[in-house]
């Protein structure tokens, strides 16, 4: 019964963690088909949002020179072109200021005019000066006239990677180009040439191939975490090297002045350029993009869209920041996403079931809810994890949900059947109590009959047969005999709409108070039963009658009524059968802790085989149960009978 | 021993009564023949207590439907209550119970047949002659309960009384020796002997003044019954 209720309860748990393993499963599978990256990105680019409105520091480290219609041809909507000769001007006032690097983030088709006296020159005696050429799509070649080293060490592609949703997230750092050649990007080529001039260390931070990850790239100790298939992209998404923007600060966190108003301020020149990252393009770049902090911003206007040369300025920003001051760059690791997509939904599962009402377990999962939060934006801003945040609130919500609900329906069961065990408890103790006092009645009323009635009737009997009695005697017996039987249907009719325990006498037509003291009963049932017609007691000569109080807590109702029988019922079979009697004994007496309830006659003395079979044995065997006690029945000396009960009174 | 008849005696009797007509009736009838005694009344169970705890009487006459306070309805059980109350903390006191209801006393009957002092029961439907008869018995310490025996048990005795009879006729022992034998005050045994001559209906007072013996009717009369073999 043990064994099976604790097996049915291990089976229960089982059957019930089934559902949250179901969930989990469903939840870990949909997230490693990519069917939550949609969701992970936008909870990612909240997560940015979130940050951004804390950093509202400008990053001093870049400056976006802008060249303006003052130098450029063309118009707004046709596009601006420049002249190589104004464009050589202006990199040679800006190179002439000691920047750290210099990035001319202008297309070759859009720069006009000879090179080969102009611009080449300037890239010749600049090696910190980097362009741009194109290597996705249609590819466009860099500047015509570039040395192979000024190729490989002045020239990185500006491509951007734009996601599904048009919004630009992640950076490609370097990537074959159609030739199968391995080329780095602008912004790593202006990392590199920014890292060698730079006396930030004593070694110089290079260049090379990752350690733990050899397809990355690692500027010195600084490994860029490669985005892979863990990033949730689909696998054509992925390809080369690629690093996810880390957003932070403003939209526009850097220094940002037109070439005119540069070149006409030498305090401009002098604090936006030396040692600087300067990266120049043209002034309204055809194209704009979006970025993950442009998405919550409620602006309608393009406003917040960026350039193309403000996300190269946030790449290359992102990593001066993560050599130079440790700031993480964005990562993700597949077994940590799991582990916390675990812990949440175990954590949630756990708090949900054993809830103690629904009110609590709603407060505690959004506890959780909101501690996941917390955790995923604290750990995004401090080492850079990326948490599937997405996942882990549908497997919270869903979970917290569902066990909330199977607590709550578990409780209303419970509550359910405890209070179908009380009724059943207080249904079993009613018909308990019925039967015992249906049990009681017909004892009772057999006990009235008996010692009533049916002596009337035998004494009748006997007188008859031994022709001893007259015809109106007889009728006067009979009519005793009504009354009687009359007296025993009224008595349990009044008895039960009393409810007061009392004996009744049908003999006497009376009803004694069982809660009067014990030996009052009984002389009360001596003196009745020695008022009745019987054939024993008519030649009585003298009575020793004594009972001596009697107290004890045990005896209880119960008890009294059946002592009282049993003394109606010994001295009825005298008056039955000690036939000639002229001594009778009846006594009550204390002796030690006992009680001895004594009646003898010296009568013609009965059948004891015809006693041993007859009533007074049955109530003699049930008051030895009722009080513990023993009952003697034998022929007395020199004739008659004796009888006796000896009971315990002390409790 | 038995009682002696002084000049004046002197004493005080309680009547308890709800009744003023039936106090009345007792008061005049104890006036006359009891010129000298204290009479003193109660009409409920708890004033007779008090009468009973402040007075030391010569005589108590109870009746048994008494209310137990003013205001309250009288009730038989009431009465045998204050009966219970004076038998069990004054064993001595002589008793007088004056009612209709009599048979209620059967219950009682082995605290009564046990009380030491003077027991008589007076049916107040008869005459003013055998009332104050049986109120002179109690007074004087005699028993006379005859009223509530059993209707068939012939003469009913305790055991020990029937142990003073057989001493006293079987082994010719005096009062003393039976004490000593039960073990028990002398004075016990003067009260058994009172309850013999109750149950073997012989009147001390009348069957004195007729000039008889009480011990020797006594054995005429055991014998008679065959409580004596």
């Amino acid at each position: 019964m043990e064994e099976q209720s604790r097996w049915e309860k291990l089976l229960d748990r089982l059957k019930t963690s089934l559902w949250g393993v179901g969930i989990l499963t469903s939840i870990v599978g949909a997230h490693s088909l990519g069917a939550f990256h949609v969701l992970e990105l936008m909870a990612l680019d909240r997560l940015f949002a979130t940050q951004l409105s804390f950093e509202t520091s400008s990053d001093k480290a870049i400056t976006i020179v802008e060249i303006g219609p003052n130098y450029t041809n063309g118009t707004e909507e046709q596009g601006y072109t420049i002249d190589a000769a104004s464009l050589t001007e202006i990199l040679d006032n800006i190179l002439k200021n000691e920047p750290a690097v210099v990035g001319a983030d202008i297309l070759p088709y859009l720069i006009s005019g000879d090179l080969s006296d102009s611009l080449l020159p300037v890239f010749q005696r600049h090696s910190n000066l980097i362009a741009v050429e194109s290597i996705l799509g249609d590819p466009i070649e860099p500047l015509p006239g570039l040395s192979e080293t000024q190729l490989v060490q002045q020239v990185g592609f500006n491509d951007l990677i734009i996601d599904r949703d048009g919004t630009v997230r992640r950076a490609l750092l370097s990537a074959y180009d159609n030739a199968d050649i391995y080329k780095n990007s602008f912004a790593v080529q202006i990392l590199q040439s920014y890292f060698q001039n730079s006396n930030f260390s004593s070694e110089s931070i290079e260049l090379k191939n990752g350690s733990i990850d050899p397809e990355t790239m690692s500027f010195g100790d600084l490994e860029i975490p490669r985005v892979k298939v863990d990033y949730g992209y689909a696998g054509g998404d992925i390809f080369d090297v690629q690093a996810l923007i880390n957003y932070r600060g403003r939209v526009k966190p850097f220094e940002t002045i037109s070439a005119t108003d540069l070149l006409a301020s030498q305090s401009n020149q002098d604090t936006l350029i030396k040692d600087k990252v300067v990266i120049v393009s043209l002034i309204d770049s055809p194209q704009k993009y979006k970025t993950p902090l442009t998405i919550f911003d409620r602006v309608i206007d393009n406003s917040h869209l960026v350039s193309g040369v403000e996300i190269q300025a946030h790449v290359i920003s992102q990593i001066i920041k993560a050599v130079e001051n440790q700031q993480p760059l964005i990562r993700t690791n597949r077994t940590a996403q799991y582990i916390f997509l675990l812990l949440f939904s175990i954590l949630s599962i756990v708090v949900s079931r054993f809830s103690k009402d629904v009110i609590s377990g709603f407060i505690r999962l959004s506890i959780i809810t909101f501690s996941s939060i917390l955790i995923s934006y604290i750990l995004l801003l401090q080492i850079g994890l990326w948490l599937p945040l997405a996942a882990i609130l549908a497997s919270v919500t869903a979970n917290g949900l569902i066990y909330i609900n199977y607590a709550q329906n578990e409780r209303r069961w419970a509550r359910l059947i405890a209070q179908r065990n009380i009724a059943l408890e207080k249904e079993r103790h009613l018909s308990e109590k019925l039967a015992f006092e249906r049990h009681k009645t017909i004892e009772n009323v057999f006990d009235s009959i008996h010692n009533g009635p049916l002596q009337t009737l035998a004494n009748l009997l006997r007188r008859s047969r031994d022709e001893a009695i007259e015809l109106p005697e007889i009728c006067l017996g009979l009519e005793d005999l009504n009354r009687e039987i009359r007296y025993i249907g009224d008595s349990i009719k009044q008895d039960v709409t009393d409810k007061k325990d009392s004996l009744d006498v049908s003999y006497a037509g009376t009803k004694f108070d069982l809660d009067i003291p014990l030996q009052e009963l009984f002389q009360e049932v001596y003196d009745a039963m020695l008022s009745r017609p019987l054939l024993g007691f008519s030649n009585l000569k003298f009575t020793i009658i004594s009972f001596e109080p009697i107290e004890s807590e045990i005896l209880n109702v119960e008890v009294k009524r059946k002592l009282c029988r049993f003394l109606e019922e010994a001295l009825g079979n005298v008056g039955k059968h000690a036939v000639g009697a002229t001594r009778l004994v009846v006594t009550g007496k204390n002796k030690d802790d006992r009680y001895e309830l004594t009646v003898a006659d010296n009568g013609s003395g009965a059948d004891t085989h015809q006693v041993e079979t007859g009533e007074g044995t049955r109530i003699g065997k049930e008051i030895e149960k009722l009080t513990r006690g023993k009952f003697v029945r034998r022929p007395n000396k020199p004739k008659g009978f004796f009888c006796q009960l000896i009971f315990p009174i002390s409790a | 021993m038995g009682p002696t008849f002084n000049e004046a005696p002197t004493g005080k009797i309680l009547i308890v009564d709800d009744h003023q007509v039936v106090l009345s009736g007792t008061i005049g009838i104890l006036r006359e023949h009891y010129p000298a005694h204290e009479l003193l009344t109660a009409k409920t169970a708890q004033e007779a207590l008090e009468q009973l705890a402040n007075h030391r009487l010569s005589l108590a006459i109870l009746d048994l439907s008494i209310p137990e306070a003013y205001q309250q309805d009288a009730k038989v059980e009431t009465g045998i209550e204050l009966l219970r109350q004076v038998m069990k903390h004054y064993p001595e006191q002589n008793i007088a119970v004056q009612s209709t209801y009599i048979k209620a006393l059967v219950r009682v009957r082995s605290e009564i047949d046990s009380h030491q002092g003077g027991f008589t029961i007076v049916d107040k439907s008869m005459s003013s002659q055998d009332i104050f008869q049986r109120i002179d018995g109690a007074l004087k310490g005699f028993s006379h309960t005859r009223g509530i025996k059993a209707l068939q048990a012939g003469i009913e005795l305790k055991p020990e009384w029937l142990e003073v009879l057989t001493l006293a006729f079987h082994e010719g022992l005096q009062d003393k020796a039976i004490a000593q034998e039960l073990n028990v005050q002398p004075s016990t045994i003067r009260h058994y002997w009172n309850k013999l001559y109750d149950v073997l209906e012989i009147d001390p007072e009348v069957d004195k003044k007729d000039g008889k013996n009480l011990r020797s009717l006594t054995e005429i009369r055991a014998r008679e019954r065959g409580l004596l073999d």
